[in-house]
């Protein structure tokens, strides 16, 4: 189901300042054979990041410190083929035009179904896997 | 919310038809949308959504908006009669407000609170051991002792009432070691006064729980610290008990002074080390009656030092078990399988004690007659105790320690998480691994009413099951989720269905007993055979065979650390908030405590408002101002029958409202009504070919009791049919008996309804209540819910898609036709299933057996 390779588990980055989002993803994903980290500010997470790169990043769009905007900026920066889903309260269309521009994979609204989650999360990987294999 | 239904003709219906009908119709409207938050709440509780606390106070937000304008509708529709709904509503409303908000609720500034109130929720306030034997009490049905909790309110009170924490502060900075400081510490709580508002509350409760054990009875009174069985220590031992206390006020005040000084003894002291505050653990405190026990002991539900051998360790001794706990005294000892059937491994047995005296001389011939041998426990109270224990382990989310003792009954007296050395979880790699090797024989399917891993060998079950037959521990795997697997619930350490959802009766007793639970997988009883073993991940709703050794020590390694995500506050919140709202306890109509007064729960309100909605209208047209000035037409029909028909909106075609006088058939749209009479009309629908059907259910129906029902009904009209497009009340006397069907039918199979009410007749009260006795049978056999009483009897069903509308309509049409002069024929009993048998081979039926 999940395109990894059967030994080389899938890394996943979860970054929401409500920390309940996290615990939950957490409880989810590593069920799934995920190798999953959660942090609930932008700057830890992304030198965790850059520490060991994630497949797929899930990001929160408003953050006190660094909000989900500089974490997708960031993270396609160093790791273009990393992919960005972004969970926001609301759709504002500059805000998603301007993630568009950045790469943002797909953007999510909570609350949300985990399924719809762990399908863009499958999707994600195998847009980057797609990438991998070309690169 | 748009509205459902047409616009009304102000031309065609008389206003107050039209205004009531109209309140009914936004009180549909309002139950359907609290029914879908109250659903959406339950999803995320289920662990279907991501949510966060802003998701918690927009729907509690809601929630007091809509039922306030479910009262408020009732109210108008009803003349006032259910004010006393508010009444509850506020007090429900309030609660909810405070918990969305993030606080604990409404008992927070309590000092003392009975058992009866406590559950798990409330550790905060009373302590983990007083949480935890509320729980059990409470919701899990094991027996506990009574008692009830002084709250860490009252500790504070106590200590900042005698300034003790700044003094003992001061001690802890000066003293030097531990045994000193304890010393003077002592001597501060031996000074220490009880402030006069804790002594009244206390010696009230006091009395109560007097009251409720029938007399004096010795109390046992006990630490219950907040946060004390939390954590990688176990605070076990450390703090005073105080038995055999005499049932006064004054005695039990001496108690209390023991068991929170004792927070601070030597020892105390030392185990919590230097770092430790005074402010730290504030001890709730315990006050229980004594259990007067024949044997007891200690069971921990995993050897601590073997903790993955699946076996279970049990120790028990002669009367109480105090000194078996302080480790005081030898016991008998035996291993048990922690897998059902819960086999004896090995056990200990000691010698008879020397000093035995006369008591428990008496003890030593067992019930069974049998002089004993030497064990004190035989292999059926082992398994109970092992039962209890996996039970407790489920639904306390982890290992336990319990305390038990065997007087009349098994009680436990204290239960808490065992304290085991922390496994590592398995590396992601090792469970990638498993789960590539492992084919699920589910996927994907069904709706998770409660989250969770299990694993264990499959079991199918139904309505019929014996759930004390059901082994503890088993997959539970049914093909509907009827309520009546609640015990099975209780059981088994995960329930499968092909049917259901995570918003009905059963999912809310799943995350009661934290029972994982997949609802509405469609196949399961079909993959899934009888006996095999299997591993359910209701997270990622997917069940593979075998057991998978990894994914279950992935969920057991999360759960010791304290499942951070079961555990956070807003998961909890939503926990606490759904028991004022979801459940429903207001079940019978006809019951006593049907009553505003009797309302526990926003669905409980809900309930009542829509059946007394539903009541309001039926009779609206029996009230003195009811058909008064009303236009109402004659109705042309194929069979002997006069009936009038006025029209609330568009339950008559335009061509209607362009003629007066005689409506006829074609012009009538009011799809119920039009059911109705097809079946109604019908008169050669008796001498039809016999149907090759399965009559099992239908006939199963006659063999349940029939609950008690209300009065009669006040009608003194004629035959009347008040319609609307998708509405029908038709009030109908045929013969000597009178009927009366109240139908809503729509697309939304969660609004319609069909009511139907039947008294009188000809014939003497017993043939009348025969024929009764033959209505009830065949309504059953429709889905309908039926309650009787002598010739009176009421049907209703709910939740029906269009479709099974039409076809149960025209059925009851049928019905009532055939009924008509039927009690002269009711002779005897016989009589019952012969004309049973004729209406059922004469008259088409529905394939029953669809519970759905």
């Amino acid at each position: 189901m999940q395109s990894c390779d059967q030994n080389q588990p899938c890394r996943l980055l979860v970054v929401d300042d409500e920390s309940i989002v996290g615990k939950r993803l957490r409880q989810v994903f590593s069920k799934m054979g995920f190798e999953i980290e959660t942090f609930v500010d932008g700057a830890p997470a992304m030198a965790a990041m850059i520490e060991k790169p994630f497949d797929v990043v899930v990001t929160d769009l408003k953050m006190a410190d660094m909000d989900g905007m500089e974490v997708l900026r960031q993270v396609r920066l160093l790791y273009p083929t990393t992919r960005v889903i972004i969970i926001t309260g609301y759709a504002d269309e500059a805000t998603a035009e301007k993630a568009r521009q950045l790469g943002v994979f797909e953007f999510l609204a909570k609350p949300f179904r985990l399924d719809t989650l762990k399908d863009m999360v499958f999707r994600a990987l195998e847009a980057k896997r797609q990438d991998d294999l070309q690169g | 919310m748009a509205p459902r239904f047409q616009p009304l003709d102000p031309g065609l219906a008389p206003a107050s038809f039209a205004a009531s009908f109209h309140r009914f119709r936004r009180i549909l409207d309002l139950n359907n949308a609290v029914i879908e938050t109250i659903a959406e709440l339950e999803r995320a509780l289920a662990g279907e959504y991501v949510f966060d606390r802003k998701f918690l106070r927009e729907s509690v937000d809601r929630l007091n908006e809509l039922l306030r304008e479910v009262i408020f509708s009732l109210n108008a529709l009803a003349d006032n009669r259910y004010l006393d709904l508010y009444n509850r509503y506020e007090e429900i409303a309030g609660r909810l407000t405070i918990l969305a908000a993030g606080f604990g609720g409404p008992y927070d500034h309590s000092l003392v609170l009975p058992y009866d109130l406590v559950d798990g929720d409330l550790n905060e306030l009373v302590g983990s051991k007083n949480a935890t034997l509320g729980e059990i009490r409470n919701h899990l049905g094991l027996a506990a002792p009574n008692g009830f909790a002084v709250t860490r309110v009252a500790y504070q009170q106590f200590m900042e009432g005698n300034d003790l924490f700044v003094q003992i502060d001061a001690v802890l900075a000066g003293a030097n070691g531990n045994r000193e400081r304890a010393d003077r510490i002592a001597l501060l709580f031996d000074q220490a006064r009880f402030p006069e508002p804790l002594v009244e509350t206390l010696a009230r409760e006091l009395e109560a729980l007097l009251e409720h054990c029938g007399g004096p009875v010795d109390l046992a009174v006990r630490s219950s610290g907040v946060g004390e069985d939390d954590g990688p220590r176990s605070f076990a031992g450390q703090f005073h008990s105080v038995l055999g206390v005499r049932p006064e006020i004054q005695a039990v005040l001496a108690a209390y002074r023991q068991v929170v000084a004792s927070r601070f003894s030597a020892a105390a002291l030392e185990y919590m080390g230097k770092t430790a505050l005074s402010r730290d653990l504030p001890m709730a405190v315990a006050v229980q009656e004594m259990i007067p026990a024949r044997t007891s002991g200690i069971l921990y539900s995993r050897d601590p030092e073997r903790p993955d051998s699946g076996l279970m360790l049990i120790s028990a001794v002669r009367g109480l078990a105090e000194e078996l706990v302080a480790g005081r005294v030898a016991a008998d000892r035996y291993t048990v399988n922690r897998l059902h059937p819960f086999d004896l491994v090995e056990s200990a047995i000691l010698p008879e004690p020397p000093s035995s005296g006369p008591e428990q001389n008496a003890l030593r011939i067992l019930p069974s007659g049998l002089r004993r041998g030497s064990a004190m426990l035989l292999p059926e109270m082992l398994k109970r105790l092992a039962e209890t224990a996996l039970l407790l382990e489920k639904t306390l989310g982890g290992p336990q320690d319990l305390e038990w003792a065997i007087g009349r009954q098994l009680v436990i007296l204290q239960s808490r998480p065992l304290v085991l050395p922390r496994l590592p979880p398995p590396p992601p790699a090792e469970i990638t691994s498993e789960l590539a090797a492992a084919k699920p024989l589910l996927q994907g399917k069904g709706e998770a009413a409660q989250l969770g891993i299990a694993a264990g060998n499959v079991y199918h079950v139904d309505d019929d099951t014996d759930p004390d037959l059901f082994p503890v521990g088993g997959i539970a795997v049914a093909r509907f989720p009827s309520p009546q697997l609640s015990p099975i619930v209780l059981r088994a350490a995960a329930i499968i269905t092909d049917v259901g959802g995570p918003t009905g009766h059963l999912a809310t007793i799943a995350r009661e007993y934290r029972t994982p639970a997949l609802f509405g997988t469609g196949e399961a009883t079909a993959v899934l055979t009888e006996g095999a073993e299997v591993t359910v991940d209701v997270e990622n709703k997917r069940i593979y065979p075998g057991i998978l050794a990894g994914l279950v020590r992935l969920q057991a390694a999360q759960a010791s650390e304290a499942e951070p995500y079961l555990r956070s506050a807003e998961v909890q919140a939503l926990r606490r908030l759904l028991r004022w709202v979801a459940p429903i306890t207001l079940v019978d109509p006809g019951a006593a405590d049907f009553t505003p007064a009797g309302c526990r729960t926003f669905h409980d309100i809900l309930r009542f408002s829509h059946e007394k909605a539903v009541d309001a209208l039926i009779h609206l047209h029996a009230s003195p101002q009811g058909s008064k000035g009303v236009r109402s037409r004659p109705l042309r029909v194929a069979v002997p029958i006069k009936l009038r028909v006025i029209d609330l909106g568009s339950g008559l075609s335009p061509a209607a409202a362009a003629t007066t006088g005689v409506v006829t058939m074609d012009m009538v749209q009011s799809q119920p009504l039009v059911a109705l009479l097809a079946g109604l009309q019908k008169e050669t629908a008796w001498d039809r070919e016999p149907a090759p059907l399965d009559f099992k259910d239908v006939l199963a129906s006659m063999s349940r009791p029939l609950s008690m029902l209300t009065n009669a009904p006040a009608y003194v009209g004629e035959n009347l049919a008040i319609i609307a497009e998708r509405y029908c009340n038709l009030s109908l006397r045929l013969g000597y008996h009178f009927n009366v069907v109240d139908a809503y039918l729509s697309q939304e199979p969660d609004d319609n309804y069909i009511y139907f009410r039947f008294v009188g007749g000809f014939a003497d009260k017993t043939k009348r209540a025969r024929r009764v006795k033959f209505i009830a049978a065949v309504l059953a056999g429709l889905s309908f819910k039926v309650n009787s009483q002598g010739d009176l009897l009421v049907a209703k069903a709910k939740t029906l898609d269009a479709g099974r509308m039409v076809s149960i309509l025209t059925m009851l049409g049928e019905l009532i036709a055939f009924t008509r002069g039927l009690d002269v024929h009711m002779r005897d009993e016989a009589a019952v299933e012969h004309h049973f048998q004729k209406f059922l081979h004469k008259v088409r039926v529905l394939p029953v057996g669809d519970k759905e």
